[in-house]
């Protein structure tokens, strides 16, 4: 799949399970252009199991708070490591503060990083998982409306003849 | 910018397609038809190759017979006269082999990032007939049918970045010639136009007059998928129109102009008066309103002279006469006056593309982002949302071949599942929920996180003032065909015909340099080489 490929299909996954718009957006883009196979295996299983406690809904928030107040943030263990990494890669690549994710005495946190170059994301397409796919594309089902008589009817196109 | 303007946009020399010309004309080679494999009716396969900046693109054409049943411009059709692919590189047989499986399938197709662009097209039955009957029995085609149609084909659809595995946009930006917006599609487009003209001269077995060739583009029908594109993508719409407004503000910044400045002025304008001459479409009211700038552009065309011009001041003069009169006019205007002047406008168009992303500011406090509201989102804070009529419409996805369609929210379901084109809402309920004191914005957001795309979009606004389309996208009045004549105009497309409020068809490439022609600058506006004498369809007003 494309990356834009994935990046649409991520962000109507995550709005389709119910994530707020601002937040699948930022998950939808960090995820397809720095995530690998395992980025999306994780994103795909905290859509799916618990939303509540998934790094779309928490990820981006944290990494405001980080940016604003400079503090040390801990990453909840409900969070992906590969998920906030692929955040923090992008937010980095689009002009914010830098945030980075490391490990500290076992213990997960987001600090604030010296500036340096923003990060290149890499190349080439990731490997996606069918199952991923799969995964993703249910949950973009929920923001699609059923086609309906009327519908079909009334859009855009309808009732014109194209043999003109 | 307010959609009353956007609908009345015009193209100009930076729209796309006029950017990708000059592009082909500086670092371009003349398309080679590399294969040619059709049959005496028109059907089988054909490649074109080219070199931009250095790189090869084969524009690989299938056509077959379709049934007038399963011709329809929609989004769920599942066949089409033609399909195409613009190839990175040039295929071996190993390679059309596999574009011939999966190109004429389109969306159900399978595609890797050797593909760059997607599309088909369906024929403009009647003109490719009775060009092809011209053709075949020796004589001119009918002009006036050429002029009102336009085109030979068009498109329902022409897919790039990463759509259905495809190349993403990021694989070829930094290519040369390929850096703007949308430049793939355009040269996908002007490629398959040149295909429409060797298609009608090989089944009619004669050569088409250069002249009418030239004014026959590619047709596209364009619907309401078109229109989350803009909300979707703020800063590049900013891009858009910065460019635009710089390209005014130098052009009307000189005190005086040439004389061949001036005389290209008036050549333009000419050329626009006969463009509005030629342009008829049938729904009422907009035909209505090209008469009405037909005749008020005549008038102004009348008036214009290289003295006056040239005097000191007058470009600007002649430019400020004509606001007032209504959007169309001024929209006109606006493309008009930037025309002669490729010296002090062209190189705007390397600012068309942004590869950035709106980003948040965390830092701000509550209070600050309210005046921030309140600067730059008033068109949407002061509307009350609880008025039936201003939520009236939602925008969605229907599961019918992901079709984009339009509901009204009181009578039709589905308003739960809506796509989020509600900004001017999205504002309001920000300004309605973020305390007027010194919370931390990151702070309010982390408690309501609904609010994080609306905080971040009015941010925005502070440094990219063009960032959003100022109205309200859910209220009863809105005509989704607004935004989509501001996105064809900024891809070059003329001869706007709407069909309803939410769809339209435009001819794109016409007036524009034909293959063997990259050295020749390509018109502002088309104007049919015998410009028919029509008898409007309702008296102006």
């Amino acid at each position: 799949m494309a990356r834009a490929q994935i990046e649409g299909l991520i962000l109507r996954a995550a709005r389709g399970a119910g994530v707020d718009l601002a937040h699948a957006e930022d998950v939808a883009h960090a995820v397809a252009w720095w995530g690998d196979a395992d980025t999306l295996r994780d994103l795909a299983a905290s859509l799916t199991e618990d939303v509540d406690r998934s790094t779309c809904r928490l990820g981006p928030g944290l990494i405001d708070q980080v940016q604003a107040t400079g503090e040390v943030v801990e990453v909840p263990a409900c969070c992906s490591l590969n998920v906030m990494r692929a955040l923090c890669a992008a937010h980095h690549a689009q002009g914010g503060r830098a945030v980075i994710c490391v490990a500290d005495a076992g213990l997960w946190q987001l600090s604030c990083a010296e500036p340096d170059a923003p990060p290149v994301p890499p190349k080439g397409r990731p490997d996606v998982p069918q199952d991923v796919v799969a995964a993703l594309t249910a949950l973009a089902a929920n923001t699609y409306v059923p086609s309906t008589a009327e519908s079909h009817a009334a859009g855009a196109g309808a009732g014109t003849t194209d043999n003109d | 910018m307010r959609l009353a303007r956007m609908g009345q946009m015009m193209p100009n020399r930076l729209s796309f397609l006029r950017v990708l010309m000059r592009n082909l004309a500086e670092i371009g080679t003349p398309p080679e038809r590399r294969v040619w494999d059709i049959d005496a009716d028109g059907y089988g396969q054909a490649v074109y190759t080219l070199t931009l900046g250095g790189y090869s693109y084969s524009l690989v054409v299938f056509t077959r017979p379709l049934a007038d049943a399963n011709r329809s411009d929609r989004v769920i059709a599942t066949a089409w006269d033609a399909a195409f692919v613009l190839y990175d590189g040039v295929p071996d047989a190993g390679e059309l082999a596999r574009l011939a499986e999966n190109v004429p399938r389109q969306e159900a197709g399978t595609f890797t990032a050797r593909e760059l662009v997607l599309s088909r097209a369906n024929k403009s039955v009647r003109l490719f007939a009775d060009v092809v009957a011209s053709l075949r029995a020796g004589r001119a085609p009918d002009a006036d049918l050429l002029a009102a149609t336009g085109y030979l084909m068009r498109t329902t659809a022409v897919y790039g970045n990463g759509k259905f595995g495809i190349a993403d946009r990021a694989d070829i930006s930094a290519r040369p010639g390929l850096g703007g917006p949308f430049m793939a599609e355009m040269l996908a487009v002007w490629l398959m136009r040149g295909f429409t003209h060797d298609l009608v001269e090989h089944v009619g077995g004669a050569p088409l007059d250069r002249g009418l060739k030239r004014q026959l583009g590619v047709g596209n029908a364009t619907g309401l998928g078109m229109a989350p594109f803009l909300v979707s993508h703020p800063l590049l719409l900013d891009a858009w129109f910065q460019v635009r407004e710089t390209a005014l503000a130098r052009v009307l910044s000189q005190t005086s102009i040439s004389e061949a400045e001036a005389t290209a002025l008036i050549a333009a304008a000419e050329q626009a008066r006969l463009h509005l001459v030629s342009w008829h479409v049938q729904d009422t009211e907009a035909n209505a309103v090209i008469r009405q700038t037909e005749r008020q552009w005549t008038a102004f065309c009348a008036e214009l002279t290289v003295g006056d011009l040239r005097a000191e001041g007058g470009l600007a003069r002649a430019f400020d006469g004509l606001s007032g009169q209504g959007e169309t006019l001024e929209e006109l205007a606006a493309a008009w006056v930037i025309e002669p002047f490729g010296d002090l406008v062209d190189g705007l168009a390397e600012c068309l593309a942004t590869p950035f992303r709106p980003v948040l500011d965390p830092t701000m406090t509550c209070a600050a982002l309210r005046r921030v509201l309140e600067a730059h989102g008033d068109w949407a804070i002061t509307l009350d949302f609880s008025q039936p009529g201003a939520v009236a419409q939602f925008w969605y996805v229907s599961e019918d071949k992901l079709e984009p369609r339009l509901g009204q929210r009181a009578t039709e379901p589905g308003a739960e599942r809506e796509t989020p084109l509600d900004t001017a809402r999205q504002f309001a309920a920000l300004y309605a929920a973020c305390p007027d004191d010194e919370t931390p914005l990151w702070q309010f957001l982390a408690a309501a996180p609904e609010h994080r795309s609306a905080a971040r979009r009015a941010q925005t606004l502070v440094r990219h003032p063009y960032a959003e389309v100022r109205d309200n996208l859910l209220d009863a009045a809105t005509a989704p065909v607004d935004l989509l004549r501001a996105k064809l105009s900024m891809f070059g497309a003329t001869r706007f015909d709407p069909k309803s409020r939410l769809w339209t068809r435009v001819t794109l490439a016409q007036g524009l340099p034909l293959f063997d022609e990259l050295d020749r600058p390509a018109d502002w506006l088309p104007c049919p080489v015998h410009t028919p004498v029509h008898t409007p369809v309702h008296a102006a007003p």
